[in-house]
């Protein structure tokens, strides 16, 4: 097993930093000495994946679109040798493959963003307490950007919100892959389910960093190889949460619930939210899972918005125990996007499409059901080695559809059906039928970026 | 649903002389269902011609496809050479002489029980009964694309059309169909049932009297079902 070069892998792939604060500045470089000016000055400053002495104030990432690579010079032979769906024009990509039309369609997008003008992306974190450093690094950066000519097309602020919350109200980023070489500490549920039923395997690295082998034993090789090694493949995507509509929808939707199974017996109107919570996504909003626990003790079956399990326990599966989905409904969103071994043959389909998360939400959280007008949603960030193959199966083919899970095409009720029609089951005895939700999530950007390694990039910046 | 094929080019690359067709083979078949596989030689300058053509056909309702009511699947696919720069393929690399168009269809053939002579069909006379429907629905599509293949006659003369399309099939060796005898038209309407009958459940599920369930079901029900 060869070990991770992570002195020159980007520090974003294999750690979640935790940052409370970020900035991601959309640059274009209009003319290519300017591009490499400016890559070459900031490569310096870019964080790595080697070990931290001591957390940093901040960290700074880079990321290069298509249009970024041919403005910057990469050559033909290197552009004709990296995947179509990173060259594809995302505005003809996304509403074919990721479903982004009506609300979400391209035209609604935010200005900039995912059109041939977006070219380099700078992701700045801070961390805890440090504003001011953060601050000052972002002024940096766009300083340095202006100076060496860039256009900043399009800036986008982040920041956690308490207990580790996105604007819907769950505490989010568990569940991620425990790779094989990775420097993120993982436990029991991460990787690969075994077939002893009980313990679980690393995945390869190559699934998530270009250079190592992958689950099929591939690596890079051809012309794009200098490039490609020790870099990934990443998602942004801008997506607009209508929280006052999803909760509304959400108490009615429990409400119905509880009549639908005779619940509305024993739980109150809360407590029918937190499990129809629970079961549109498969997690409690406190991050527990209700594979591990269909039901919570009186006095946690309310108010799972104001805090977050510590360390969730990821060490459970669905095949054999519920494959039915009684306890975890088949089409909750967490069972869609990492479907273990409910597919069969061991979790075998599953190995090939995982994603690595660094999303953040944006906008000021909202308490209650009075709408204030203002945006807020997720910046949705995923790292793979294959857009194709990792994360478009899983939002075309698991999220946005459910002939996978043998649920016609039911969407992920979390995402919203912006046909506005179809249903969401929640399985059991009596079933219940839920409302799909329309326009929940709206899609108001999204990019298609490569993530070099530093080598990658000094050589991207020499003349 | 994908169509395995032998790779019948290596008919070509035996013939090298050029002279002969690919072997006309009987295509796969499964209760009503079938696959038909077209590969016809495309005279080398009209490739470029071709290939773009295709690449603007109309999608979705707006394709040639969409008028053929028995096809689920069909492509066309301009296959320009033969790719020799895989791990163990053959020295000396075998050449295409000309490049080819792949057209792939599966389809399902109609219940025609009222058709008293069983040879009579359209089943039973496939594939010629599908090659007479290409050039009866879509003559002017075809003639764009076939128009582009060495010796292709055109639609003016059925059978010279249908016969120059028969004698470039060739055998599909496996295919998969999910629905041997569903057709096109029987799964949109499925699909549509499906629909309908998801917004009964959804929207009736809180019935709790059996005969107010059934009372509702017996009004709303007949606007799905096609009448017998």
């Amino acid at each position: 097993m060869a070990s991770l070069e992570l002195n020159d892998i980007q520090g974003n792939i294999l750690r979640g930093y935790g940052f409370p604060h970020a900035a991601y500045l959309f640059l274009r470089a209009d003319d290519q000495a300017g591009g490499r000016a400016f890559l070459a000055e900031t490569v310096g400053d870019v964080t790595d994946a080697g070990h931290w002495e001591e957390r940093p104030a901040t960290t700074t990432n880079l990321a290069l679109t298509c249009a970024g690579l041919r403005a910057l010079g990469a050559g033909d032979p290197v552009l004709a040798a990296l995947p179509d769906a990173f060259c594809e024009p995302i505005r003809e990509r996304a509403p074919r493959v990721l479903d982004d039309t009506g609300e979400s369609a391209p035209e609604k997008w935010d200005e900039g963003i995912g059109t041939d003008a977006s070219h380099i992306l700078v992701m700045i974190n801070g961390s805890e307490g440090n504003e001011q450093p953060f601050a000052d690094a972002v002024a940096g950066a766009i300083d340095r950007a202006r100076r060496h000519g860039l256009t900043l097309i399009h800036r986008q602020d982040a920041h956690a919100l308490d207990n580790r919350r996105e604007h819907f109200g769950w505490a989010d980023g568990f569940g991620q892959p425990a790779i094989e070489g990775g420097i993120d500490r993982s436990g029991p549920g991460q990787g690969i389910p075994q077939d002893d039923g009980i313990t679980w395997r690393d995945l390869k690295p190559g699934e998530f960093v270009l250079g190592y082998p992958d689950e099929d034993g591939q690596t890079v090789s051809g012309p794009a190889a200098w490039l490609l090694r020790n870099g990934t493949f990443m998602v942004y995507r801008k997506l607009r949460q209508d929280v006052v509509l999803f909760r509304r929808q959400l108490y009615e939707e429990a409400a119905r619930y509880g009549r639908t199974t005779g619940l509305d017996a024993t739980l109150d109107g809360d407590q029918l939210y937190e499990l129809m919570a629970a079961k549109v996504v498969g997690r409690w909003r406190d991050g527990l899972a209700i594979e591990l626990a269909d039901r919570r003790s009186e006095d946690e079956s309310r108010k799972l918005g104001d805090h977050a399990q510590d360390d969730p326990d990821n060490d459970f599966r669905y095949h054999d125990d519920d494959g039915p989905g009684f306890r975890c409904p088949k089409g909750a969103h967490i069972r869609r996007t990492n479907p273990r071994d409910a597919l069969g043959w061991g979790g075998r389909m599953v190995t090939r499409h995982r994603i690595i998360r660094r999303g953040m939400p944006y906008g000021e959280y909202l308490e209650g059901l009075q709408d204030d007008g203002h945006d807020r949603g997720l910046i949705f960030i995923c790292f793979n080695a294959d857009f194709e193959r990792q994360f478009e199966v899983i939002q075309a083919q698991w999220c946005n559809d459910g002939n996978a899970f043998h649920l016609g095409d039911d969407k992920d009720y979390l995402l919203g059906d912006n046909r506005g029609t179809g249903k969401a089951t929640i399985q059991g005895d009596p079933p219940h039928f839920a409302r799909a939700q329309p326009l929940i999530v709206l899609t108001r950007g999204c990019e298609y970026l490569f993530v070099p390694g530093l080598s990658a990039l000094r050589q991207l910046a020499a003349a | 649903m994908r169509t395995v094929k032998r790779l019948a080019v290596l008919h070509d690359v035996a013939r090298t002389v050029g002279a002969a067709w690919p072997t006309r083979g009987g295509g796969s078949r499964s209760g009503r269902s079938y696959a038909v596989t077209l590969l016809t030689p495309v005279r080398p300058e009209s490739a470029h011609d071709l290939a773009a053509h295709l690449r603007g056909l109309g999608r979705g309702e707006d394709s040639p496809l969409a008028k053929l009511p028995y096809v689920h699947f069909a492509r066309w696919l301009v296959i320009e050479q033969l790719k020799t720069d895989w791990p163990g393929a053959p020295v000396p690399p075998p050449r295409l002489q000309s490049p080819y168009l792949l057209f792939t269809v599966s389809l399902t053939a109609p219940d025609e029980e009222h058709v008293r002579r069983r040879e009579d069909r359209y089943v039973e006379r496939l594939p010629e009964s599908f090659l007479h429907e290409l050039r009866s629905r879509i003559p002017s599509d075809v003639d764009a694309i076939w128009g582009h293949c060495v010796g292709y006659p055109g639609t003016g003369d059925a059978e010279a059309f249908v016969h120059y399309l028969a004698q470039s099939q060739i055998e599909t060796a496996l295919f998969h169909v999910g629905y041997p005898d569903v057709t096109v038209d029987e799964v949109r309407r499925a699909l549509r049932l499906r629909e309908q009958l998801i917004d009964f459940a959804r929207d009736h599920q809180d019935e709790r009297d059996p005969s107010r369930l059934q009372q509702a079901y017996l009004q709303e029900s007949p606007t799905w079902l096609p009448s017998s």
